[in-house]
């Protein structure tokens, strides 16, 4: 089967793969999602060291998409008094995340005994 | 309360131009800045700035382009328009590169070695201005003396009880102990015997244990040692039981009682810490008081360095006046403690930033070197830059254009130099000579800020190859140019570049020269006049009791009946010759009896060796008797001493029955002699000296095998040593289980690091040199045969001969070239008269005349080209121009 081109399959509602898990984690760390957070969600739950400019590219493509809205919170100390943007994710974003997981969820369906991990 | 620890200035200056302006970019340097803090918390301060210029790079890289709305976009669309219009110009300038190998490798290649050379004085710089990486480190000053150079342990004292402007005072030195014990990795330790002051100059935790105590430096206080983290993880496995274990350090028994964390191997690389047990220190008393140090401390709160410098003064003038004898030259000084380190104390900031400047006017006269090359190039493109103005392209656009041509290899030749400078630097370090002496925040490799360097050097580069000859080239004449285009003329090779070609020949026979001398300094090092190949060292380290375990040790009489029995032993391995022993070497001041040649007191090597030792080593006698069994007892006075040493002392003539004694303390200007010893042999110098030294005198004395460690040595028949050492090491652990022998082959190659390091770096720039001057001068011949083409057609037309066409095209490079060595030689032989002879180690003439015939040949070969266009040029052809 030729391979996909990324302009035929991926429009503008689709969800990438760290796309998806960026949605995941705001929704993990609740009230406080800025990126120090959600990157500390995605290290410590996904196991996976991002790449900062990475995430906030992300986070602005999300935001582009109408996934994502921010807030601006005031600085602290530790924060050298910079403000930050914390992020939730908007009932489109929400949706993507529900037809993302019933797509997965489809394709796995079956295939429990090969996807689930073998006991030790 | 001590303020938050900021991120570098540089790289938060940098991200404030990375980030999109308003809330998203503030809300990124916050992000930045918490993790730094974290991160401070967590790894340490260097991860940290290390992370967070990580994460800078990161971001630069996936450049956040939205901004928080659709107001900036505008903006945005007109950036990018303006990238695009530069898209193309870049990629012809890329495709220059490629269509000018030669430009690009020879202009490359010169730029780069240069780039390299000047972001090394740039990372000195960096270096001279950094702080140990502890809690406000800029408050860590070493406190030292310009007068002698060295800090003894009762200076330490009064320092100590004087100083007011400086809290927590510290002193330390390094010592090499072999470090053994049970289920550790054995091996050299190098220690810091330190005051435990300076854990509290560094406000630095233990990760586990304790640091040293103030208690720990009371004499017969139990051993302690306090780990690195490093060490920790490398020789213990990171046990986590680790403290409470017991090791030994040169076979005496020390307890761990503490780990340091990962970030931390004050004060320069050191990761054994044991107390540096003081004493009862007095001046000019010989003794624990002279034992040298570097001592250092943190400004008190609120105290100025200034002000610290004013109190040390003081103290200083005091001691002067109380024991003028010893503190005749006496200059002490409060410096920023990396200038301690770095053993710069008493060079002023003044000369790093001349260096610096030097470093770059170097790079500068490069620049325009290959701005020639440049200008050349673009001379030859003048048809496309005459066609481009004509097309309706400004001036701006092709000056544009030509500079971005020049950036595209400087942007290569500055990446060429940081890799350059890079690798340069991890030789450096990785060199013996180095270890242990660069302290342990600047051992990462080249400090980021260099990448910055890298990148301005090749702006300012670009401006001075590009921009200058686009000017020139596009200059008011271009519209005559036009009119005359079918006239041939072109652009005109000024004066100026002329005068560049004989500045630039006159600079590189002015330095090449000394560059020469300093590597022909180095190379080859000593080499002894002994088959060092065939000797094995070996050593036995002696187990006194290991407190708590089982282990009782060594007594007196038992290690010494070891020592011998090895010795007998390894004699009767067949492949052996013989055996002998040898004490350390030390130093001493000497005073010859009666009249003598040399004209100042004078530094010997002195050791003390077996009976045997030279016949052993195969040192011939030159004069006089060897050591019989006679003279090895207590109290003997007689001597042997090497031919250098009689050279320097009796200025060649007999030195048998004279006598001699040494000053028996450390201190040049105190004068304590030991007893007269008498002079019965002279044996030839054991080592060739490096070239441009003189062989160093050298004492023997009688020693007989007691109960003192020694240095043991076997020499094999014939083969190399390193075959019996495997036999040796059994013999050991028969005889002496766990002592953990070291043997080595005498190793006498010098440093191949720290050679392989200069000679290609002397390689590199010289080869640059060579290059450049070459490809200048041919660019510069080149243009002026297609200038004269009509004159050399008409000369030819009227019969003028080949040899005298050629006679007229190497009579001008020769011109250029005697002009630039003339002025040359004259330089060097100036400057070397002004550093006194040393800078050329007195070979002037060979040296001059070798590079000028270096230079003279490759500017002749270089103009061998031109000269053959010129000879194939038609009279008919040229005149058909007109």
């Amino acid at each position: 089967m030729p391979a996909m081109g990324k302009g035929t399959s991926r429009g503008p509602g689709f969800l990438g793969e760290f796309e998806h898990m960026v949605l995941l984690a705001i929704l993990q760390t609740g009230t406080n999602a800025y990126a120090v957070r959600i990157l500390g969600e995605l290290d410590g739950r996904a196991g996976r060291r991002t790449d900062r400019g990475a995430l906030y590219k992300t986070l602005d493509r999300l935001e582009a998409k109408g996934f994502l809205g921010w807030a601006v919170e005031p600085g602290t100390p530790a924060r050298g008094g910079h403000r930050r943007r914390v992020f939730s994710v908007r009932p489109e974003g929400l949706e993507a995340l529900r037809v993302s997981r019933e797509a997965l969820n489809n394709l796995s369906e079956g295939l429990g005994s090969l996807l689930s991990r073998p006991a030790k | 309360m001590n303020p938050e620890p900021r991120p570098p200035r540089l790289a938060e200056w940098i991200l404030k131009r990375v980030v999109p302006p308003g809330v998203v970019g503030e809300s990124i340097l916050g992000d930045l800045r918490e993790s730094f803090s974290e991160a401070i918390q967590s790894r340490g301060p260097l991860r940290a700035r290390a992370y967070y210029w990580t994460d800078l790079l990161r971001i630069a890289i996936h450049r956040p382009r939205h901004t928080g709305g659709v107001h900036a976009i505008p903006e945005r669309r007109h950036n990018g328009r303006w990238l695009e219009a530069l898209t193309p110009d870049a990629r012809l300038a890329l495709r220059m590169l490629v269509k000018s190998p030669l430009l690009t490798v020879v202009g490359g290649f010169g730029l780069a070695v240069w780039i390299a050379v000047s972001i090394g004085f740039f990372t000195f710089l960096t270096f001279y201005y950094s702080d140990p990486p502890v809690e406000d480190g800029d408050r860590v000053v070493g406190v030292g003396d310009l007068g002698d150079g060295d800090s003894t342990l009762f200076d330490y004292q009064v320092w100590k009880d004087g100083l007011q402007s400086i809290e927590d005072l510290a002193a330390y030195r390094t010592v090499d102990r072999h470090l053994q014990g049970p289920m550790i990795v054995l091996g050299p330790a190098e220690v810091a015997e330190t005051t435990a002051s300076a854990f509290r100059v560094a406000r630095v935790s233990p990760l586990l244990g304790r640091p040293l105590l103030d208690s720990d430096e009371v004499e017969g206080a139990p051993g302690v040692v306090v780990i690195g983290y490093r060490e920790w993880h490398q020789r213990f496995g990171a046990d986590p039981a680790v403290v409470g274990r017991q090791i030994r350090l040169d076979g005496m028994p020390h307890t761990v009682v503490g780990v340091m964390p990962e970030d931390f191997r004050l004060p320069v690389d050191h990761g054994f810490w044991t107390p540096l047990v003081a004493g009862t220190a007095v001046a000019g008393t010989g003794g624990g008081a002279q034992i040298r140090v570097y001592v250092f401390g943190r400004l008190a709160s609120g105290v100025e360095p200034a002000a610290a410098q004013a109190e040390v003064a003081v103290i200083g003038a005091r001691m002067v006046a109380e024991y003028p004898k010893d503190y005749e030259r006496f200059r002490p000084v409060i410096v920023p403690y990396i200038r301690q380190v770095l053993d710069v104390q008493d060079v002023p900031a003044w000369q790093i930033w001349l260096a610096q400047i030097f470093g770059g006017l170097i790079l500068i006269v490069v620049g325009v070197n290959v701005a020639v090359l440049f200008y050349a190039r673009t001379a030859r493109r003048r048809v496309e830059i005459i066609v481009r103005t004509a097309l309706g392209a400004s001036r701006n656009r092709i000056v544009t254009q030509l500079f971005l041509e020049a950036l595209a290899l400087s942007a290569v030749a500055a990446a060429l130099g940081l890799l350059i400078a890079q690798v340069g630097f991890r030789q450096l370090t990785l060199a013996a000579d180095f270890q242990g002496d660069l302290p342990y925040w600047l051992l990462g490799g080249l400090p980021p800020e260099t990448i910055l360097y890298a990148a301005g050097l090749a702006a300012l580069t670009a401006l001075v190859v590009g921009v200058l000859p686009a000017l020139q080239a596009t200059g008011p004449h271009l519209q005559s140019t036009l009119r005359e285009m079918g006239g041939g003329t072109g652009l005109r090779i000024g004066r100026t570049w002329t005068v560049l070609i004989c500045v630039q020949v006159a600079i590189a026979v002015g330095v090449l020269p000394a560059v020469v001398a300093i590597a022909w300094t180095y190379t080859p090092p000593p080499t002894p006049t002994f088959p060092a190949s065939e000797i094995l060292r070996f050593r036995l380290p002696r187990l006194p009791p290991l407190p708590g375990t089982a282990d009782s040790g060594q007594s007196d009489a038992g290690y010494g009946s070891l020592q011998a029995e090895l010795l007998r032993r390894v004699e009767a391995i067949p492949e052996v010759a013989g055996v002998t022993f040898t004490s350390a070497g030390y130093g001493a001041w000497i005073e010859v009896e009666g009249p003598t040649s040399a004209t100042t007191s004078s530094f010997s090597g002195t050791r003390a060796v077996d009976v045997e030792y030279f016949r052993v080593f195969g040192v011939p006698l030159v004069a006089g008797r060897p050591f019989g069994e006679d003279d090895a007892v207590e109290g003997s006075t007689a001597a042997i001493v090497n031919r250098a040493f009689v050279d320097e002392y009796f200025a060649g003539g007999s030195a048998l029955g004279r006598r001699f004694r040494e000053d028996i303390d450390e201190e040049p200007v105190v004068n304590e002699y030991g007893p007269w010893f008498e002079i019965v042999g002279v044996v030839e110098n054991m080592e060739l000296p490096a070239r441009g030294r003189r062989p160093e005198p050298d004492i023997y004395h009688p020693i007989a095998l007691g109960t003192e460690p020694l240095g043991l040595a076997a020499r094999t028949r014939g083969i190399g040593a390193a075959s019996i050492a495997p036999r040796v090491r059994e013999i050991a652990a028969e005889i002496a289980p766990g002592s953990a022998l070291s043997a080595s082959p005498m190793n006498y190659d010098g440093d191949p690091t720290e050679l392989r390091l200069i000679l290609s770096m002397v390689g590199l720039a010289t080869l640059s040199v060579l290059l450049l001057s070459a490809a200048g001068i041919s660019a510069m011949m080149s243009f002026a045969v297609t200038q004269r083409r009509r004159e050399i057609g008409i000369r030819t037309a009227l019969g003028a001969s080949r040899r005298q066409v050629l006679a007229s095209i190497f009579l001008r490079s020769t011109r250029q070239l005697g002009i630039g060595l003339l002025v040359g030689a004259a330089g060097a032989a100036l400057l070397d008269r002004l550093a006194g002879g040393e800078m050329l180690n007195g070979e002037v003439g060979p040296l001059l005349a070798l590079v000028a015939a270096i230079m003279l040949l490759s500017g002749l070969l270089a103009t061998l080209g031109p000269a053959r266009r010129a000879l194939r040029i038609q009279p008919t052809d040229a005149l058909r121009e007109e």
